[in-house]
């Protein structure tokens, strides 16, 4: 089943859904493929937060999927580079803290006409944080985009370590989404 | 130890480390089932591909000359025949080539691990291999997972050293310092670096400084992997430093400054978080009263 249909599935009444995506790390890709095409499909233009691959690498990849370069624009924490705008990415500099994340956050959120921001993802934030600033983080972020009608998908990577947090984050999201086949 | 000794030193290492680094690598992927074949084919196609490019063993330009120096490469350093004989492998045999030199290698004593035993004299196995196996898991963590794929190399790290207590090669410790010393002691007597030091910078600390004299990962493996793109560290010594450190709550974040010799000297600088909070609860009532203009 795609991931649209998961989602549609389980919160089929909700008009801006704040869904947590469980993904399988082999299915990965192809997954966070399918989730971004059906939020762009869906709601338009989105913000798109890579904490994993550069921003570059991305676009690439999501053209070949089928996605327009005009509809996502990017906070980018992995490129090694020194923090600077471009018109569709804001580049933070590898690995920033959570506090950088979120002002970047606001920033993007004002300046770009966004319908749904995507966080990938959540374990990335877990390798220099702990769960416990990862899931206050992750909670206010989704507070904040509650408090703009903005639908949002975090990602988690099905491992080890995130299954403390999983639970944690389940609790203010609309769904718990496992894409795990 | 004599000129000639230290040589074959940093040309070979201790089969222990290889066995440690298979044992881990198995083990963290686990988790996934019949899945993680998956990863274990694209490390097979990368760890081939590595030893072509390093000219170990031939391109599979003529029918069947890469499979006889694979073989070659591989019964010289004590290891099975059940591996691919041709690039890319087509007809496979039943065990991907990291599980056939894992199935050599020596096992804790459990079930679902058949034993098999290593030649006699063959202690150490030759460094090329030895980085083949750590340039492969790289590559194919990086292009599955990107770098989300350190959760697992740490996690490597964790099982790697707990196979090393298990072997005897390294005494346990409740004192994460004296642990680390015998971490550290071990693998330069292992052949990985000729030394190794490293200290804290900054009060509190923020940066992990590390100097490796001799150490042929950064100089083959980590400069080929940057250069990939990849921002993954698979160093052996330092997963099981990460996964140590982690146990007290500290976390490393990415190497921001990094200097490496031709001779395999190193000098690095790596961003470290003390444990604690670090998102707090007046960092989120901060950005919850941050104006955002909502979209029209």
């Amino acid at each position: 089943m795609r991931v649209g249909e998961l989602i549609d599935k389980q919160v089929p009444g909700i008009e801006n859904p704040v869904v947590l995506l469980s993904v399988n790390p082999v299915i990965y890709q192809t997954r966070v493929v399918d989730a971004i095409r059906y939020f762009s499909e869906r709601f338009g233009k989105g913000l798109y937060i890579t904490l994993n691959k550069p921003s570059a690498v991305l676009q690439v990849v999501f053209e070949r999927g089928g996605l327009a370069h005009e509809s996502l624009v990017y906070i980018d924490s992995i490129t090694n580079t020194p923090e600077h705008s471009t018109e569709t990415c804001h580049f933070l500099g590898r690995m920033r803290e959570l506090t950088d994340l979120s002002i970047a956050l606001a920033k993007m959120m004002s300046e770009k006409e966004v319908n749904f921001v995507f966080v990938d993802s959540v374990s990335t934030l877990l390798i220099y944080n702990d769960s416990n600033s990862v899931a206050r983080f992750c909670h206010a972020v989704t507070e904040k985009l509650r408090s703009l009608n903005l639908p949002a998908a975090l990602i988690l990577v099905e491992m080890e370590e995130g299954k403390g947090i999983a639970a944690q984050l389940a609790q203010f999201c609309d769904a718990y989404v496992e894409a795990v086949s | 130890m004599s000129k000639r000794a230290l040589n074959v030193a940093f040309r070979e290492i201790d089969r222990t480390a290889m066995d440690a680094l298979l044992f881990g690598l198995l083990e963290s992927l686990d988790y996934l089932g019949e899945q993680r074949r998956v990863f274990l084919d694209k490390m097979e196609s990368a760890m081939l591909q590595y030893l072509v490019e390093t000219g170990t063993i031939s391109s599979p330009g003529s029918e069947g000359k890469s499979g006889h120096s694979l073989n070659r490469l591989l019964a010289n350093n004590g290891y099975g025949s059940k591996h691919p004989t041709r690039l890319p492998s087509r007809t496979r045999s039943s065990l991907n080539m990291i599980e056939t030199l894992a199935q050599t290698g020596r096992r804790p004593r459990r079930a679902g691990y058949r034993k098999r035993s290593v030649p006699e004299g063959k202690n150490r196995v030759d460094w090329v291999l030895y980085e083949a196996v750590l340039y492969a898991m790289t590559k194919a963590l990086d292009d599955q997972l990107g770098v989300q794929g350190q959760l697992i190399l740490d996690r490597i790290g964790t099982s790697m050293l707990d196979y090393l207590v298990s072997q005897g090669a390294i005494k346990r410790s409740d004192d994460t310092n004296v642990l680390l010393q015998r971490v550290i002691d071990y693998f330069v007597k292992a052949g990985y670096a000729k030394s190794f030091r490293f200290e804290l910078e900054g009060a509190p600390p923020d940066t992990f400084v590390s100097r490796y004299e001799s150490a042929r990962y950064y100089t083959n493996v980590f400069r080929r992997t940057q250069k990939e793109g990849s921002a993954l560290l698979a160093c052996p010594l330092c997963v099981i430093g990460h996964s140590m450190w982690a146990t007290q709550g500290w976390r490393f974040g990415d190497i921001f400054e990094v200097r490496i010799s031709s001779s395999g000297n190193v000098f690095s600088r790596a961003r470290i978080y003390p444990a604690g909070e670090r998102f707090t609860e007046k960092d989120a009532l901060r950005f919850s009263k941050m104006k955002v203009r909502p979209p029209s």
